[in-house]
C-alpha cells in the first residue's frame, strides 16, 4: 500500500534529506567499524606472533574473544547515538505528519503506574521496560501510547543451580486516551477465552472465578460482543454507560482491524487499550539502506494504528457533559 | 435411615441455595430499576429550565410546553403504577424531542450558552438513562432464566418467584439522545436491542 501525494511531498521535502544524511553516516559508521576491525585484528596478530614461542594453547581464543569484544562494544557505543538520532528526526517528523499535536520521544514510555491502574493486567510485575512514546492531542482527545514489555520472573532451583525465566505479561502497545463521557469506576474488556472454548459452562466459570479478582461480570446484549470479550465492572449500570451499543460495535471492529489480542479498559475518565504484539517496532534498519519509503511508511501506518484510536472510538464526539 | 437424612440434608441445602439466588437476582431488578427512577428524577428537574428556555422563543409550541409540564407533574407527585411511569416516560421523551426539533428553527437559541449546556446535561441524562434501563433488562433476563430453568424453575414456582417484563425503549430512543446527528460527525447511531 503506498500513501497519496501528501505523503509524497512530505517525504521528498522533509524526510529525504534527514534520511540521506543518516544514510551517509550510517555507511561511515560501518566504514570506521571496518577499519577498527583491522586494526584490532592487525593488534591481536601482533601478539600472537610475539608470543609465538611460549604460548598456551588457550590464548588465541582468549585473544580472539577479547578482540571481538572490543569491535562489539564499538559498534555498539558509536551506533546507539545514530539510532536515537534517526529516531527522533524521522519517527518524530512521521508522528508531527500523522497530527501536529503529537511528540515523540524515542526513550519515555508509559510509567508502570500508568499501566497498573488500567487494571487489565494483575500479575505482579519485575521487569519493566518500554521505549517509542509519544503523546499529544488529537482534537479534543489527550492521548498517549508507546510500545511496553512487562514480565514477571520465576526462579527453579534444581540442587545447586538456580534457574531463572522471564514470563511475559504483555508486550505490545499500550494506548491511554482520554474518554469522552465522565465516570469514576472501572470497567474492563477482555478477550473472552473461556466462553469461546467452553461456550456455556464457560461463562459460568467466569462468573464463579473472575468476580473476586475483577469486580462484577458483566453481561451485555450484543451476543457478538459477548463472544468475542468478558466485561468486568464495579459498577453494572456505570459499565453500560461507558460500553453504549455504539461503542461495542466499535471495539469489535477495532479488535477485528487489529487481528490481534487487544484489551481494554475504562477507568476514571481515561481509556487504556493494550494490543499485543511482537514486532519491534519505529526501529531503524541497521543492515541495509535507511533511506528506504517502505520502512517510513511502515512507521505511517504503525503511527496511524495507534493515533486512528481517536477515531476508531469516536472519542472526539464531545455530546455530553464532559468537556 | 442415614441415606434418607443424607438426601434430605443435601435437598435442603440446594433448595437454600437457590432461593438465595432467586432473592439476589430479584434485588438486582430492584435495584436497578431505582436506578432507573434516579435518572428520570433528573430528567425531570431539567423540564422546567427548559422549558423556560425554549418558551421564550417558539411561543406557538405552548401545547407542548403545557403537556411536558403537567406529565412531569404528575410522574412527580408520584403514586403511578411501573406501566404508568414508563407510559408518562415515554411520552415526555416524545415531547422533549419535539422541543428540540423546534429549536432547530431558532439558531439563536442553539447557539445560546445556556442551552447549548441544558442539551449537553439532557443527552448526559438520557445516556445514563439508556445504561439504566440496559443493566434492568440484563438483571430481568438474569432473573426469567433462573425462573425457567430447572432446578430453580422449582424453587420458583414453590416460593412464587415470577418472571418480570422487560423495559423496552421507544422506536424514536433507540438512537443516542444526539439530536440528530448535529453534534456527532457520525451521526452515532445505537443498535436496536
Amino acid at each position: 500500500m503506498s500513501e497519496g501525494a501528501d505523503f509524497e511531498a512530505f517525504y521528498q521535502a522533509e524526510l529525504r534529506p534527514v534520511l540521506e544524511e543518516l544514510e551517509v553516516r550510517r555507511r561511515r559508521f560501518w566504514r570506521d567499524l571496518g577499519g577498527t576491525a583491522l586494526f584490532v585484528a592487525a593488534g591481536a596478530g601482533l601478539v600472537l606472533v610475539l608470543t609465538a614461542p611460549h604460548r598456551s594453547p588457550m590464548l588465541p581464543i582468549i585473544v580472539a574473544a577479547a578482540a571481538l569484544l572490543v569491535v562489539l562494544g564499538m559498534g555498539a557505543l558509536r551506533s546507539g547515538p545514530l539510532k536515537k538520532e534517526f529516531k527522533r528526526r524521522v519517527v518524530g517528523a512521521v508522528a508531527r505528519y500523522v497530527d501536529p499535536g503529537l511528540r515523540y520521544d524515542p526513550d519515555g514510555h508509559i510509567s508502570p503506574e500508568q499501566f497498573r491502574a488500567s487494571g487489565i493486567f494483575n500479575h505482579s510485575i519485575d521487569r519493566f521496560q518500554g521505549e517509542d512514546y509519544v503523546a499529544g492531542r488529537i482534537g479534543a482527545t489527550a492521548i498517549e501510547f508507546s510500545e511496553l514489555h512487562a514480565q514477571y520472573k520465576t526462579t527453579t532451583s534444581t540442587g545447586k543451580t538456580t534457574q531463572t525465566h522471564w514470563h511475559t505479561i504483555f508486550r505490545g502497545l499500550f494506548v491511554i486516551a482520554d474518554f469522552n463521557k465522565e465516570f469514576r469506576g472501572m470497567t474492563v474488556v477482555l478477550p473472552d477465552v473461556a466462553e469461546k472454548a467452553l461456550g456455556w459452562l464457560g461463562q459460568k466459570l467466569q462468573d464463579a472465578f473472575d468476580f473476586v479478582r475483577r469486580g462484577e461480570l458483566v453481561k451485555l446484549e450484543d451476543p457478538e460482543f459477548e463472544r468475542e470479550f468478558a466485561v468486568y465492572g464495579d459498577d453494572q449500570v456505570e459499565a453500560r454507560y461507558v460500553l453504549s451499543p455504539s461503542l461495542m460495535e466499535r471495539l469489535l471492529a477495532f479488535k477485528r482491524k487489529a487481528g490481534r489480542q487487544v484489551y481494554f479498559a475504562f477507568v476514571r475518565s481515561k481509556a487504556y487499550i493494550a494490543i499485543t504484539t511482537r514486532r519491534n517496532m519505529f526501529e531503524p534498519r541497521w543492515f541495509g539502506a535507511m533511506a528506504d519509503r517502505e520502512l517510513v511508511e511502515q512507521y505511517l501506518r504503525d503511527l496511524r494504528f495507534a493515533a486512528g484510536i481517536v477515531e476508531d472510538l469516536d472519542l472526539n464526539t464531545r455530546i455530553w457533559t464532559k468537556a | 435411615m442415614e441415606i434418607a437424612i443424607g438426601v434430605a440434608v443435601v435437598l435442603l441445602l440446594a433448595f437454600v441455595f437457590i432461593f438465595n439466588g432467586l432473592v439476589m437476582r430479584r434485588n438486582r431488578c430492584e435495584n436497578a430499576f431505582a436506578t432507573i427512577d434516579v435518572m428520570l428524577k433528573k430528567r425531570y428537574d431539567l423540564i422546567p429550565n427548559l422549558v423556560a428556555t425554549v418558551k421564550g422563543y417558539a411561543k406557538h409550541e405552548s401545547e407542548v410546553f403545557r403537556e411536558v409540564t403537567e406529565l412531569r407533574a404528575k410522574a412527580q407527585a408520584g403514586g403511578l403504577s411501573t406501566d404508568e411511569t414508563v407510559a408518562v416516560n415515554n411520552r415526555i421523551t416524545e415531547l422533549l424531542r419535539r422541543l428540540l426539533v423546534v429549536v432547530e428553527d431558532y439558531p439563536e437559541l442553539k447557539a445560546s450558552q445556556n442551552f447549548m449546556h441544558l442539551q449537553r446535561t439532557l443527552n448526559e441524562v438520557e445516556e445514563q438513562l439508556s445504561a439504566a434501563r440496559r443493566a434492568f433488562n440484563a438483571a430481568v433476563m438474569d432473573l426469567n432464566n433462573a425462573v425457567q430453568m430447572f432446578p430453580s424453575s422449582v424453587v420458583a414456582s414453590m416460593t412464587g418467584f415470577r418472571e418480570r417484563r422487560f423495559l423496552q425503549a421507544l422506536e424514536e430512543e433507540r438512537r443516542t439522545p444526539d439530536v440528530g446527528g448535529r453534534l456527532s460527525p457520525h451521526g452515532d447511531r445505537e443498535r436496536p436491542s
